[in-house]
C-alpha cells in the first residue's frame, strides 16, 4: 500500500514539474526568442550536439557502403529526373551547335549567384525530429565556431529551408518553414503583395496575401519578403510554388497553399546565410530566372 | 550505490535512445514516421524499476530529449508524456510476462498515446498539429509499426540490464522492512514475477 502511496506522490510531483516547466518555457513562446530556459538549451546543446554529429557520421561512413539502401520516394523521383536531364544534356553535348547556349546559361547562372551577393557557411543535417511529432526541425553540423548565430536564414539547393533558433558550439537547431510555429515573411516574385507563410504540414505553407482581391494562378513563385535588419530571412529566397487558392470569401487576406521547393523530408545539404546581401536581389534567384 | 548505477544507466539509455532516434534512424528514410525508440527505452527501464522508477526515468529522458538539439517545442513536453508512460508501463509490466508479442504490441499502444498526448499539449500550447489529417493518421499508424517492430531489438535487453543492476546487491544491502528503500526494492521484484518466482510466494 504504501508503494502505491509513494508512487502516486512521485508521480503526481513529476506531472506538476512537467507542467510548471511547460508553463515557465512556453513564456518564450517564438522559437528562438530568448526564454527562460534558454541556458538549459544550449546545456543540451552542447552536451547532445556532439553526439548526435558523431552518430550521423558513423552512418553516413557505414551507409556509404550500401548506398542506395532505402530510397525515398523523392530520391527515386530526384534520380528519374536527374536521369532525364542528364540524357538531354547528353544530347545537347553532341548537337555542337548547342555549347554556345551552354555557355549562355553558365552565365547566366553565374550572375544568379552573383545577384544573391550571398554569404554562407555549409552545412549537413546531422539530426531531424521524429515526424511523428509534428514540428519540424533539424540538427545541422555547423555552430558558433563556423560563424552561424541565431536567426540566420537557411537554404538548400531548391530554396528556403528554415533559420537558425539555437546554437551550439559545433551544431545548431534549424525551424523549418513548415513547422506550425514558423512565419516567414513573403512576396509573389514579380510583384510587390506581401504576406505571411505559416507551416502546416510538410509539404504545405499557408500564405495570407494582404490584398483581399489579389488574382493569383497555381503555378505563381513566392519568395522571401526579408525581414527588418535582414534577421532571420534575407530578402529574395525562393519560397515555393501556390498550388491552391484557398476560398475564403469576407476575409480580409488572399489565402494559398504554397508547395515548398525545399522538402522537409528529404533536405540535406543546406546553407546558412552568415551575410545578408548588400541590395536586395529581387527576383534573381527564382528558378527559370524572370 | 544502486541510485549511482541507475543514474548511469538511465544517462546510457537516454544517449543512445536519443541518438538512433534522431539521427541514425532518419538515414533510413521511413515513411511518416520514426520508431519511438527513447520511449522503448522508457518501457524497458519501468519493466525493471517499476512504476515509481518508471515515471521518475521516463520523465528525465523526456527532459534529455526536451533539450536535445532538433526540439523547439517547451521544454517539459516529452518529459511530462513520458512520465505518464513510464508510470503506466511499471504497472502493466506484471502482465507482459515475457510474451515477445504482447509486449511488442503494448509497446505499439503506448507509442500511439504518446503521440496523441504529446499533440494534445502541442494543441494546448496553441501550435497546429503540423501533420495534415491523412498525415497524422498514416504517422500514428506508422509509430505504433515502427515501434512495436523495434521492441525485441530494445526492450528485453535494456529491461534484463535494469533488472541486473539492482537485482542481488539491492536484495543483499537492504533488510526486509527498511523504512527508506523497503517500498522501491520491493517493486521490481513484484513487477517482474517471471524473473523472480520466489519473489512472490515470500
Amino acid at each position: 500500500m504504501r508503494d502505491t502511496r509513494r508512487t502516486r506522490i512521485v508521480l503526481a510531483a513529476l506531472l506538476l514539474g512537467g507542467f510548471g516547466l511547460i508553463t515557465v518555457d512556453a513564456q518564450g513562446a517564438r522559437p528562438g526568442a530568448p526564454g527562460p530556459l534558454g541556458k538549459v538549451r544550449a546545456f543540451g546543446q552542447s552536451v547532445f550536439g556532439p553526439v548526435e554529429r558523431t552518430a550521423d557520421g558513423v552512418v553516413r561512413d557505414v551507409g556509404s557502403l550500401f548506398a542506395g539502401w532505402g530510397h525515398s520516394d523523392a530520391d527515386r523521383k530526384r534520380i528519374s529526373e536527374l536521369t532525364a536531364q542528364v540524357s538531354s544534356l547528353k544530347g545537347r553535348l553532341e548537337t555542337t551547335d548547342d555549347v554556345r547556349a551552354r555557355a549562355a546559361q553558365l552565365d547566366r547562372l553565374l550572375k544568379l549567384i552573383a545577384a544573391g551577393d550571398l554569404r554562407t557557411v555549409p552545412a549537413r543535417l546531422v539530426g531531424l525530429a521524429p515526424a511523428q511529432d509534428g514540428t519540424w526541425s533539424a540538427t545541422i553540423d555547423a555552430g558558433r565556431r563556423d560563424g552561424v548565430a541565431e536567426n540566420q536564414t537557411v537554404l538548400d539547393g531548391d530554396g528556403l529551408v528554415g533559420r537558425t533558433t539555437g546554437v551550439g558550439p559545433d551544431t545548431a537547431t534549424v525551424l523549418l518553414a513548415v513547422d506550425p510555429a514558423s512565419t516567414v515573411g513573403v512576396r509573389l516574385a514579380g510583384s510587390g503583395t506581401i504576406g505571411a507563410a505559416t507551416g502546416q504540414d510538410p509539404h504545405t505553407l499557408r500564405v495570407e496575401f494582404l490584398d483581399p482581391q489579389l488574382h493569383v494562378k497555381p503555378g505563381a513563385i513566392v519568395v522571401t519578403l526579408g525581414s527588418a535588419g535582414d534577421a532571420p530571412f534575407v530578402p529574395g529566397v525562393p519560397v515555393g510554388t501556390v498550388r491552391e487558392v484557398v476560398s475564403t470569401p469576407g476575409a480580409l487576406t488572399r489565402t494559398v497553399l504554397v508547395t515548398p521547393y525545399a522538402d522537409a523530408t528529404s533536405v540535406d545539404t543546406v546553407a546558412v546565410v552568415v551575410q545578408p546581401p548588400r541590395t536586395d536581389p529581387r527576383d534573381a534567384m527564382v528558378p527559370g530566372g524572370q | 550505490m544502486r541510485t549511482v548505477l541507475r543514474i548511469a544507466l538511465a544517462v546510457v539509455a537516454a544517449s543512445l535512445a536519443l541518438a538512433l532516434e534522431l539521427s541514425v534512424v532518419p538515414h533510413l528514410r521511413l515513411p511518416y514516421a520514426v520508431p519511438d525508440l527513447v520511449l522503448l527505452a522508457v518501457l524497458a527501464l519501468a519493466a525493471g524499476w517499476g512504476t515509481t522508477g518508471g515515471a521518475v526515468s521516463g520523465f528525465a529522458l523526456g527532459l534529455a530529449q526536451d533539450i536535445a538539439p532538433p526540439s523547439v517545442s517547451a521544454i517539459g513536453r516529452h518529459a511530462l508524456v513520458l512520465a505518464v508512460a513510464g508510470a503506466l508501463a511499471g504497472r502493466a509490466a506484471r502482465e507482459v510476462r515475457r510474451s515477445a508479442i504482447r509486449t511488442s504490441m503494448l509497446a505499439g499502444l503506448y507509442a500511439i498515446g504518446a503521440m496523441l498526448l504529446n499533440l494534445l499539449i502541442g494543441f494546448a500550447l496553441g501550435g497546429g498539429a503540423g501533420l495534415s489529417r491523412p498525415g497524422l493518421l498514416l504517422a500514428l499508424g506508422a509509430t505504433a509499426l515502427y515501434t512495436a517492430v523495434a521492441t525485441p531489438l530494445v526492450v528485453p535487453g535494456l529491461a534484463a540490464l535494469a533488472r541486473l543492476i539492482d537485482g542481488p546487491s539491492a536484495r543483499l544491502v537492504a533488510p526486509v522492512g527498511n523504512a527508506v528503500s523497503g517500498p522501491a526494492r520491493t517493486g521490481p521484484a513484484r513487477t517482474s514475477p517471471g524473473l523472480y518466482p520466489e519473489a512472490e510466494r515470500v
